[in-house]
């Protein structure tokens, strides 16, 4: 007990405590500034937006073809994701999971993130149409590696937009 | 309790409470996203997909069109490819998915046992049971009308193992109109009948505008007949018994009592004659020459005659769908030989006959039954003979096997050993040949919904042709066939094309669903056949009565009964709901004793049934008339105990149908959900004289136009609406309503419309959004009045809602929106339409219900006022499709659920800033009104005034 007290009464270990309790707060600093978004649900495969976005260059409607196809963005289908890896990090243990999924026809259950209530009519197609960036709700995905939810999809998030783009706030324009 | 809280406990409680309220309530609905492993290609996740297919609610076989959602088929929709209906559709026909999505379909092989009661049993178990039965006895078939594929599969079926022809059973088989075709021309068919292009027609009980063969091409025609084209208008007259829907409509209405039919045309034909009126004379001679008193006076007869006389085209409609005796076969006879007179051949084709001429006669129907025995396997297929003939259920019970394969459970289905769940049609392939030639299509519009099988599937099984051939296949080989025998298109120079262009043609023609024969028409010359003079000579009634039968605009011969849909939108000349009734002469049943609502017993060869009855003078002195489809011992939970099965009356039915009616002075008034069709002075529908019309003398209305320019200082208390882009507004045309009721049912369908069953519209708490009200005009006439929202321009329920829930919106709609709606009812209170509906009932939509609602329309629960929208779920589709394609809107391009079954196309709709749109221009017809225009609300409907002509 006596030695330990004395260990922490060593200058060394001060400053050593100092620097490294600056080092956490740096940290913290830096990862409420820097990496943005929080860190999203844990979903059933790791997969990162970060990676395939920001590293790999993809597109959003690459693999989320409904966005600008139909009132619905849609969560790729496993094919989608074997389009790639099919040859791509065949031997990963997360990407060997994908494949079983594939081989056994067995979907996956991804966490959902975002959500609009059942009474809101949203169709994504006619915001990409008028060029919404996806960031506008989503947030900057591309930064995320487990996707979070970064804006509250409640109506005042919507009317502000529409207001602010000058489109409808017709209380039928959404609900019916 | 709250007397004896303590002033800690009310804080702690308040406190509590306050709390919680602070908390942000986790707002997650839904929590896992489950995408395809391998997705179709079509169609795309919650986009709408359509399908192509054949109604078979009733044999018409109109064309349909299924609105399919993420695997699912939410609407029903008239194809608009198919030449019968061309887009439209019936109310049988749009309640096709409440039929597909009943709760109480069956889904599980039922095995019947000593008691009678059913055990739960599985395919392999019941298939092999069949199987060693089949190997001991013969199989005998009863189905309701089919041909085609389904006709093959059966026909295979009974030869393999050695049995009858299969039976062709229908309820109502037309039988009068075969045999007087079979005596005139030697054909024992019912032949196509075209209404195009006539300008006057006589029904002589024949309702062609409700189930009438093809009711919606009728209707359709009539539609067009029927309303004014340079200055020239089509004139209907209907002689019948009692007040039907398609009475209804006709510009005049003669009461005439059952059996008079073919001495009056007879008597018609003769003084034709005499006026030198015969345009074929071919036939003259065989005018018989018939005395009598027709039960019509003078004056009658010479102003029919008149019509017919001064009508360019006139066309006669006679034979009735249930009645077979001498007399409704004469009748036939009397309307063959007069439309030969006038001249008629090109309007009736027996090239073209109705899938209704292959079934089995009830003479014939009946002596299979009776030949049932315990060496007899008796296979009956979508089809409840003991239901339309409770007599049969001993001669069924006879059959050594009962094997039912269907979709409900019914009252013959209740009698036999195996029952086996079919598919329903919208989850089944096959054909349908409605009328010769024109070979109609059936493709799964979405996966079978339980545990089911095809009947062509099951039947196929047991003669081991399946799995070598499919059902599937058996459709396509069938089309294959049919189309290289009945028309050019599957032929280049006189060869069959290769496999892979006819698939094309194939896929081709599963996306219209229908192909048409290319054959001349074929009317024979007519045989020399005298009449039968027992059948013509008439003499009025003694003490019993006519009983008249009709096939219900709802639920046709009962088929439909267990839908809540078509027992909770009332009668269109009634208003009653949930219930049956017997129309009886009012004058008669004074003399009688008899009072309004109260219980007769009618009897006819020992059967007996109570039934409460509604008093009209509208019906014949010597008749009851009554409704078929209600009254079902088993079926489902709605149908069971509603109402009285008029078929129990009809023992024998060619003899025709004559009944005891005894008092019994109990009450049991029927609900009717609009007391009265008298409008009390009020105008709310309006008529306007022909000769005004077509002599310009005709008075224009003002309206208040729903737009800026119907300000006016002087009397609106509110600033005018400045509309953006667009103005919504609805033109109908009460000449070409006919009140058939297929907006409403469409709008159930559309609009996820509850319905709330007896109780809770016995207190007034219908759901209905649209309303098809009918009014008579004089003792002639009735009229239908449709009533929706009328989106006012000064809605005075916009500014008594405290929580702003119901708002006018910048496209002219009166918007409801529910989720601030708190359920004060003011706006209802308000509403001088009373078209708000508040609703009282919290509704489970339990499988498989669910899957029928509409996923653009927002599920209301209870405590929530409702109403018309216009459809805009519709509307917004359309515009965002326009926005994508960078494009204006088409005027009728947005079509609400109710315009766009209309049969008539009575319903207009458009935007009425687009100074070209079809809308805009009727705003601007001279026999424009608005409902209740007076109140300054300024509605956006706009209502076109009926035509009365004069008969």
């Amino acid at each position: 007990m006596k030695n330990v007290l004395d260990i922490a009464k060593r200058p060394v270990t001060k400053i050593l405590m100092v620097v490294m309790l600056a080092l956490l707060a740096i940290g913290t600093w830096m990862f409420h500034n820097f990496y943005e978004g929080k860190i999203g649900k844990e979903q059933p495969i790791p997969f990162s937006h970060r990676v395939h976005v920001e590293n790999k260059n993809i597109s959003c409607v690459v693999c989320h073809e409904g966005a600008i196809q139909t009132s619905r963005a849609g969560v790729p289908p496993v094919e989608t994701c074997m389009l790639c890896h099919e040859n791509i990090i065949v031997h990963h243990p997360e990407i060997q999971k994908l494949r079983a999924h594939y081989n056994n026809n067995d979907p996956i259950y991804w966490e959902k993130i975002n959500e609009v209530p059942d009474f809101v009519f949203f169709n994504h197609s006619l915001h990409t149409y008028r060029k919404i960036d996806c960031g506008e709700c989503h947030g900057n995905v591309q930064a995320m590696d487990r996707v979070s939810r970064v804006h509250e999809l409640n109506m005042g998030f919507c009317i502000d937009c529409h207001k602010e783009k000058k489109a409808s706030i017709d209380c039928f324009t959404c609900h019916r | 309790m709250l007397g004896n809280i303590s002033r800690r406990a009310f804080l702690w409680i308040t406190g509590g409470s306050g709390a919680a309220v602070m908390f942000k309530p986790a707002r997650q609905f839904v929590e896992k996203l489950i995408p395809y492993v391998n997705p179709p290609k079509y169609p795309k996740p919650g986009e709408w997909a359509f399908f192509a297919t054949t109604c078979r609610e009733c044999p018409a076989g109109c064309g349909m069109l299924m609105w399919h959602r993420d695997g699912r088929v939410t609407k029903a929709e008239g194809n608009p490819f198919h030449p019968l209906n061309r887009g439209k559709l019936c109310i049988r026909g749009q309640s096709s998915v409440q039929g597909q999505y009943d709760p109480e379909r069956l889904t599980k092989v039922l095995n019947r046992q000593e008691d009678g009661t059913h055990r739960e049993s599985n395919w392999q178990e019941a298939l092999d049971a069949i199987r060693e039965g089949l190997n001991q006895a013969r199989p005998s078939v009863v189905s309701d009308i089919q041909t085609g594929s389904m006709a093959r599969t059966l026909e295979s079926f009974t030869k393999k193992f050695g049995g009858r022809a299969p039976v062709y059973y229908e309820a109502f088989n037309y039988e009068a109109i075969r045999k007087a075709h079979q005596q005139l021309y030697n054909q024992d068919r019912i032949p196509r009948y075209d209404l195009e292009g006539c300008d006057l027609i006589v029904s002589f009980n024949t309702d062609f505008l409700e189930t009438w063969l093809a009711p919606v091409e009728y209707a359709r025609s009539f539609g067009d007949f029927h309303s004014l084209k340079n200055n020239k208008i089509g004139k209907y007259i209907y002689l019948g018994a009692t007040r039907t829907l398609s009475a209804a409509n006709a510009d005049r209405y003669i009461r005439i009592e059952p059996g008079s039919e073919a001495l009056i045309l007879y008597t018609l034909a003769n003084r034709l004659k005499e006026r030198g009126a015969i345009q074929d004379s071919r036939y003259q001679d065989r005018i018989p020459a018939v005395q009598g008193n027709t039960g019509l006076d003078e004056a009658t007869l010479n102003a029919l005659t008149d019509h017919i006389l001064q009508a360019r085209d006139p066309f006669i409609l006679a034979g009735s769908p249930s009645d077979n005796s001498p007399q409704a076969v004469e009748a036939a006879k009397a309307g063959a030989l007069l439309n030969e007179l006038l001249g008629n051949q090109n309007r009736i084709d027996f090239a073209q006959y109705h899938a209704l001429s292959f079934t089995a006669p009830k003479k014939e129907a009946h002596e299979f039954f009776h030949s049932l025995t315990s060496d007899d396997i008796l296979v009956i297929h979508n089809t409840n003979p003991v239901f339309t003939e409770p007599g049969l259920e001993e001669y069924i019970r006879q059959a050594g096997q009962v094997i039912y394969i269907g979709t409900m459970m019914n009252e013959t289905a209740e009698l036999a050993d195996w029952v086996l769940p079919s598919n329903y049609p919208l989850e089944e392939w096959g054909d349908y040949e409605p009328w010769r030639g024109t070979l109609s299509l059936m493709q799964p519009t979405m996966a079978p919904v339980f545990d089911t099988r095809s009947a062509g599937e099951i039947l196929m099984e047991l003669t081991h042709e399946s799995p070598s051939i499919s059902y599937k296949d058996r459709v396509r080989t069938y089309w294959q066939d049919w189309s290289l025998k009945n028309n050019g298109a599957l032929k280049r120079g006189g060869k069959s094309l290769a496999a892979d262009q006819t698939k094309q043609f194939y896929d081709k023609a599963l996306q219209s669903a229908c192909i048409r024969a290319s054959f001349r028409k074929d009317h024979p010359a007519m045989q020399p056949v005298k009449p039968d003079p027992s059948a013509i000579r008439y003499k009025l009634s003694d003490e019993s009565f006519h009983f008249m039968l009709y096939p219900s605009l709802f639920l046709y011969d009962g088929r439909l009964a267990n839908r809540t849909w078509l027992q909770e939108i009332p009668h269109p000349i009634t208003n009653i709901v949930w219930q049956s009734w017997a129309e009886m002469n009012s004058r008669k049943a004074k003399e009688m004793g008899i009072g309004d609502g109260e219980r007769i017993r009618v009897s006819a060869g020992g059967q007996t049934l109570e039934v409460p009855v509604r008093l009209t003078s509208d019906t014949d002195p010597n008749t009851i008339a009554m409704y078929a489809g209600q009254g079902h011992r088993a079926m489902g939970e709605n149908a069971k105990g509603t109402g009285i099965n008029a078929f129990a009356l009809m023992e024998d039915p060619g003899k025709g149908f004559r009944v005891n009616v005894e008092k019994t002075g109990q009450t049991d008034t029927p609900l009717y959900l609009q007391p009265t069709d008298d409008q009390h002075e009020r105008e709310l529908l309006r008529h306007v004289d022909l000769e005004k019309l077509t002599g310009g003398t005709a008075h224009k209305d003002q309206i208040n136009w729903p737009l800026p320019r119907g300000y006016d200082k002087k009397h609106d208390m509110y600033e005018p609406h400045e509309h953006k882009d667009h103005r919504w507004a609805m033109v109908i045309d009460l000449q070409k309503c006919i009140g058939c009721k297929a907006c409403e049912a469409a709008c159930y369908a559309e609009n996820n419309i509850i319905t709330v069953g007896r109780k809770n519209l016995e207190e007034g708490r219908e759901m209905s959004w649209l309303k098809v009200t009918p009014y008579k005009l004089d003792e002639q006439r009735t009229g239908f009045l449709p009533v929706p929202c009328q989106h006012c321009d000064n809605a005075p329920c916009e500014p008594v809602c405290p929580v702003f829930a119901a708002v006018h919106t910048e496209e002219g709609l009166n918007a409801q929106v529910y989720n601030r709606c708190i359920g004060t009812r003011y706006c209802s209170n308000n509403c001088p339409y009373k078209v708000r509906r508040f609703n009282w009932v919290r509704h489970e939509h339990e499988f498989p219900t669910n899957l029928q609602l509409n996923p653009d329309v927002t599920v209301r629960d209870h405590g929530v006022m409702e109403k018309c929208t216009f459809c805009v779920q519709r509307i917004r589709s359309v515009q965002q499709t326009a926005k994508k394609e960078n494009r204006a809107i088409r005027d009728q391009e947005i079509q609400p659920a109710c315009v766009q079954t209309c049969p008539t196309d009575a319903i207009v709709f458009g935007d009425l800033h687009d100074k070209n749109s079809r809308v805009r221009q009727l705003y601007e017809d001279r026999r424009r009104y608005q409902l209740l225009g007076e109140l300054n609300t300024k509605p956006a409907v706009i209502y076109l005034k009926k035509i009365r002509i004069k008969t």
